[in-house]
C-alpha cells in the first residue's frame, strides 16, 4: 500500500512537471522569475547573454553586458509633441524602456512586426513610424501585406482612448493542438530541469571538451575570427538567407525595396502617418568581421537605392567607424553604447522633422 | 515522441509510476492513453488511420475465428488486403504512380491518375505487420480472437515498441496484458540499465557516426574513395547503434513495467556470413518474414531452383518494406544473391566433401568479409538513388590509400568514434551481457551514473530522430 502511494506521488509529480512545461505563458513568467534569482537554483538563461547561453563556453562568459547608461545628449532641450510608434524587435524591446531617450517623443509605442497590434492614431497629433529591423530577419519586409494586415492604428474612440505604451509583449493564446503537444516542451524541461546556476559548470564542462578536444561548438553559434565574438550561425553561414554572406541577387534587393515603398505609401498615404522611417540595424558580424566572406552588401544596396522612398536612419557607416565595441560579446544584441549611437541618429531624424 | 528527448523522459516516469499505482483492472487504459499520446506526439491526425486498422482487425479476428472454411478464408484474404492496402496507399502510391508516369512516358503516354503526395504515418509498417501477424495467427488457429478491444488495440499500441518494434507476436504480448504484473526492483534495474546504455548507443554513438556518414555521402562527388569507404564502415556502425539503441530503450522501458519484448538484435557484426548476419539483425522482422512468407512458400524442403527463388521474394520484399525506392529493392535484391551465393558455396563444398577448418583465423576473416559485404550493399540502403549509389561504390572500389580523409570529424573525434567502435564490439563480446550483470547495489548506480554522465558528456543532442522511425 505504502509503494502504491510512493508511485502515486512520482506519478503525478512528472505528470504535473509535464502539464506545467507544456504551458508556454506559465514557462514565460517563470523564466522571467527565476532569471532573477541569483542563489544555485536560479536561471543562468539570460544572465551572460543568449549566444552564451547556446554554447556555455566559459571564455565568454560575462556578466558586464550592458556598459553604459542610455543619456543621448540631444534629447533634453527639446519639446515633447510627438508620438513615435516603432514596430521593432528585440533591439528595442529590451533596451528601450522609457520614451524620453527618443528627442521630442511625448508617447512611445512599440511592438513586433507580425503581431496583431491596432494602437490609437490620432491624426490631430504629430505621429511618426519606425520600421526598426535586424539585417538577419530584414527578408521578414517581402511580407508588407501580413505587416498591414496586423499592424492596423485606429482612430481615437473617446478623449480618454489616448496612445498607451506598450512594454510587455503579450503572448496571444495557443491552439488547442500546442497546448496539448508543445513544440516547445523539451526546452521546457530542459528550463525546470536542468537550467539551475549549480548545474552550470557541468554544461561549460561539455561544451570545453567538445570544443577542445572535437573542435565543435553548438551548432547556433559561431567564434570570431579573433575569438573575441560570438556570432549567430545564421548570420555568418553562407548558405542561411539572414547571414551577411548570403548572395543576395538584384531581384531580391528590388523586391524589398517594393515592399517597404509599399509600406511606406500605405502607413503615409493612407493611414496618415506625419513620416514613416527605415532602420535596419547591421548583423555584428558585418561590423565586426566582415572579412569572414563576402559580405553582400545588403545595408548599402537598400538604403542608397534610389527607388526606396522610405527615409532611412543609417547607422552602417557609423558603426563602421566606432572606435570602442557597439555589439555585446556572447549576445546577438548591441550594448548600451551601440544603443546610443543608433539614439542620436534617431534623434537627429525627429529633431529635424 | 522521441526517445532521445526529454519529453519521453518525464513521460516515461510518470507512466511507469501511474502504472504500479493502478489496480490491476485499470492499467490498460492508462496504458492505452499514454500510447495514444505517445504516437499523437508526432502528427495527431495519423491516430485515425492506426484506429481504423485496429477496428478492422480486431472485428475480423472475431470473424475468422467464428466462420466456416471458406468464409474464414474469405474474411481473412480481405483483412490483409486492407492492411496491405493501408501500406500501399500511404507508403507506396507515390512509388509506384511516379514509376508507372516514368513506364508510360516511355510509350509516350500521359499518366492519368494525379500525384498525390502523403506524409508517412510513423511506423506504419511495423505496426501493420504487427497486426497482420495476430490475423495470421488467429486464422492458423494458434491464437485465439482477444475478445477485449481495450487489449487488442493496445497489441497494436503499446508504445514502447510502436514506431519501430520489436515487431511482436500475439502469442507473446496478449498474455501479457492480462497478467497482473507486480513491481519488481529487479525488473526496474534492469530495464533502467538497458535503456541507458540504449541511450549510450544512440546520442554517443550513433549520432556522433551520423555527423561523418552524413558529411560523407551528403558530399559524395568531393569526397574521396578513402573518405566514402570510411563512411560506409561507419554508416554500419551508426544504424547498428541507432537501432538496436532504439530496441534496447523499447525493450528496457517495457521491462520497467514488467513486459518482456522480443529480442530483436544478436551481435550482427559477428556473424560469419551474410546468412547468418540476418538471423541475427532485426530479429522480429526476420523472424516474421520467415514465418509469415518463407515458409508457407515452401521454404528450403523444395527443388532448389524453388528455393532460391523464395529467398529472392522474401529478400525483395524485405527491401520493399523499408521503403518504396529501387534504392531499398536493390538492397534487398542484392543481400539475397550473396545468401544463394553463400549457400550455393556451402553446397558445392559439402559435395567436394573439403575438409572443415576451424581456426580463430578463419573465423575472424569470415566475419570481416561477412561485415564488409553487409556495408558495402548498405550504401544501396543509405543513398537516396541507385545512380548515387553506383557512384560512392565506383569511389570505393577505386579507393587509394593515398587519399585525403575529409569527413568533418578532426583527428580526435575521428579516434574517439574508433575507440567507441572498439568499446561497443568488446562489450558485446567479451564481456557478459550488461543487463544480465550481478553487481552490488553500489556497483549498479556507479554503473548508471557513469553511463548517464558519458551519455551527457560526450552525447550529440540535436534531437536526431532514429533512422528505421521512417519505416
Amino acid at each position: 500500500m505504502r509503494k502504491r502511494w510512493l508511485f502515486t506521488f512520482i506519478g503525478l509529480l512528472f505528470l504535473a512537471l509535464y502539464t506545467m512545461s507544456s504551458n508556454t505563458h506559465l514557462m514565460m513568467d517563470l523564466l522571467e522569475k527565476r532569471s532573477k534569482v541569483s542563489s544555485a537554483f536560479g536561471a543562468d538563461r539570460s544572465r551572460y547573454g543568449d549566444l552564451y547561453y547556446m554554447c556555455f563556453l566559459p571564455q565568454y562568459k560575462s556578466s558586464n553586458r550592458l556598459l553604459e547608461n542610455i543619456k543621448p545628449d540631444s534629447v533634453f532641450d527639446k519639446k515633447r509633441e510627438i508620438n513615435l510608434y516603432a514596430i521593432c524587435n528585440s533591439y528595442l524591446l529590451s533596451f528601450i524602456q522609457t520614451p524620453k531617450v527618443f528627442a521630442g517623443v511625448k508617447k512611445y509605442w512599440q511592438e513586433r512586426a507580425l503581431n496583431p497590434q491596432s494602437p490609437v492614431l490620432d491624426t490631430t497629433q504629430k505621429n511618426i513610424l519606425l520600421l526598426q529591423v535586424t539585417e538577419r530577419s530584414v527578408m521578414m519586409f517581402l511580407y508588407a501585406d501580413r505587416i498591414i494586415k496586423n499592424f492596423k492604428p485606429h482612430a481615437p474612440q473617446g478623449p480618454s482612448d489616448t496612445l498607451k505604451y506598450i512594454n510587455k509583449y503579450e503572448i496571444p493564446p495557443f491552439p488547442l493542438k500546442e497546448q496539448i503537444f508543445s513544440p516547445r516542451l523539451n526546452e521546457a524541461l530542459e528550463f525546470n530541469l536542468f537550467d539551475y546556476r549549480f548545474i552550470t559548470p557541468v554544461k561549460e564542462l561539455k561544451a570545453t571538451i567538445n570544443h577542445k578536444f572535437f573542435g565543435r561548438i553548438s551548432p547556433g553559434v559561431v567564434i570570431s575570427p579573433d575569438n573575441k565574438y560570438l556570432f549567430l550561425s545564421s548570420t555568418v553561414k553562407k548558405s542561411a538567407i539572414s547571414s551577411s554572406f548570403y548572395p543576395l541577387s538584384d531581384a531580391q534587393i528590388n523586391k524589398l525595396i517594393a515592399s517597404f515603398n509599399k509600406l511606406y505609401t500605405h502607413y503615409k498615404e493612407v493611414v496618415g502617418f506625419d513620416e514613416v522611417y527605415l532602420s535596419i540595424i547591421p548583423n555584428p558580424v558585418t561590423i565586426v568581421a566582415p572579412e569572414m566572406d563576402t559580405y553582400n552588401n545588403l545595408l548599402p544596396r537598400i538604403q542608397q537605392n534610389p527607388d526606396l522612398k522610405v527615409p532611412t536612419i543609417d547607422v552602417y557607416e557609423k558603426f563602421k567607424q566606432a572606435r570602442q565595441p557597439i555589439y555585446q560579446y556572447a549576445d546577438t544584441h548591441w550594448n548600451n553604447r551601440g544603443l546610443n549611437l543608433w539614439l542620436e541618429e534617431v534623434n537627429k531624424k525627429l529633431i529635424n522633422n | 515522441m522521441l526517445f532521445n528527448s526529454l519529453q519521453f523522459f518525464v513521460f516515461f516516469i510518470c507512466i511507469t509510476a501511474l502504472y504500479f499505482a493502478l489496480k490491476h483492472r485499470y492499467r490498460w487504459i492508462l496504458l492505452l492513453a499514454a500510447s495514444c499520446y505517445f504516437y499523437m506526439a508526432f502528427i495527431p491526425v495519423y491516430i485515425l488511420i492506426l484506429a481504423m486498422l485496429i477496428v478492422v482487425d480486431y472485428v475480423a479476428g472475431l470473424l475468422i475465428e467464428n466462420a466456416r472454411e471458406k468464409r474464414r478464408k474469405w474474411i481473412f484474404i480481405t483483412s490483409i488486403v486492407v492492411n496491405i492496402a493501408m501500406l500501399a496507399i500511404f507508403k507506396y502510391f507515390m512509388f509506384f504512380n511516379s514509376n508507372l508516369t516514368a513506364f508510360l512516358h516511355i510509350f509516350g503516354q500521359h499518366n492519368p491518375i494525379p500525384l498525390i503526395k502523403f506524409i508517412l504515418p510513423l511506423g506504419l509498417s511495423f505496426h501493420t505487420f504487427q497486426a497482420m501477424s495476430y490475423l495470421i495467427e488467429v486464422y492458423r488457429g494458434d491464437q485465439k480472437a482477444e475478445r477485449h478491444f481495450g487489449i487488442y488495440s493496445l497489441y497494436v499500441m503499446f508504445y514502447p515498441q510502436l514506431v519501430a518494434g520489436p515487431i511482436e507476436r500475439p502469442q507473446n504480448l496478449l498474455p501479457q496484458f492480462k497478467q497482473e504484473h507486480h513491481f519488481d526492483a529487479g525488473n526496474l534495474k534492469s530495464g533502467l540499465l538497458q535503456m541507458a546504455v540504449g541511450l549510450f548507443k544512440k546520442v554517443v554513438i550513433a549520432d556522433r557516426l551520423a555527423i561523418a556518414v552524413d558529411y560523407g555521402f551528403g558530399d559524395y562527388t568531393n569526397q574521396s574513395g578513402l573518405s566514402l569507404t570510411i563512411a560506409a564502415l561507419l554508416y554500419s556502425f551508426q544504424i547498428y547503434c541507432d537501432f538496436s539503441g532504439y530496441s534496447d530503450i523499447a525493450i528496457g522501458a517495457a521491462r520497467c513495467m514488467g513486459f518482456k519484448l522480443m529480442t530483436n538484435f544478436n551481435t550482427p557484426y559477428l556473424a560469419r556470413s551474410v546468412s547468418e548476419y540476418w538471423r541475427r539483425w532485426h530479429i522480429s522482422l526476420s523472424t516474421w518474414f520467415k514465418d509469415y512468407v518463407y515458409i508457407p512458400l515452401g521454404g528450403s524442403r523444395v527443388t532448389i531452383p524453388r528455393f532460391y527463388l523464395n529467398l529472392m521474394i522474401v529478400f525483395l520484399l524485405s527491401g520493399l518494406w523499408h521503403g518504396a525506392s529501387w534504392t531499398f529493392v536493390v538492397w534487398g535484391g542484392l543481400n539475397g544473391i550473396i545468401v544463394i551465393i553463400e549457400h550455393s558455396l556451402g553446397k558445392l563444398k559439402h559435395k567436394m566433401r573439403l575438409p572443415q577448418v576451424h581456426s580463430r583465423v578463419k573465423e575472424i576473416l569470415s566475419i570481416t568479409i561477412a561485415f564488409l559485404l553487409v556495408s558495402l550493399v548498405r550504401v544501396f540502403f543509405r543513398a537516396p538513388e541507385i545512380g548515387q549509389a553506383g557512384e560512392i561504390l565506383k569511389r570505393i572500389f577505386t579507393m587509394s590509400f593515398n587519399d585525403v580523409i575529409n569527413l568533418s570529424l578532426n583527428s580526435n573525434e575521428l579516434y574517439f568514434s574508433l575507440f567507441l567502435i572498439v568499446v561497443l564490439v568488446l562489450f558485446e563480446t567479451r564481456w557478459p551481457k550488461i543487463t544480465e550483470m550481478k553487481t552490488t547495489k553500489l556497483g549498479y548506480y556507479l554503473l548508471m551514473a557513469g553511463i548517464l554522465f558519458s551519455c551527457y558528456l560526450f552525447g550529440v543532442f540535436n534531437y536526431r530522430q532514429f533512422i528505421y522511425f521512417q519505416f
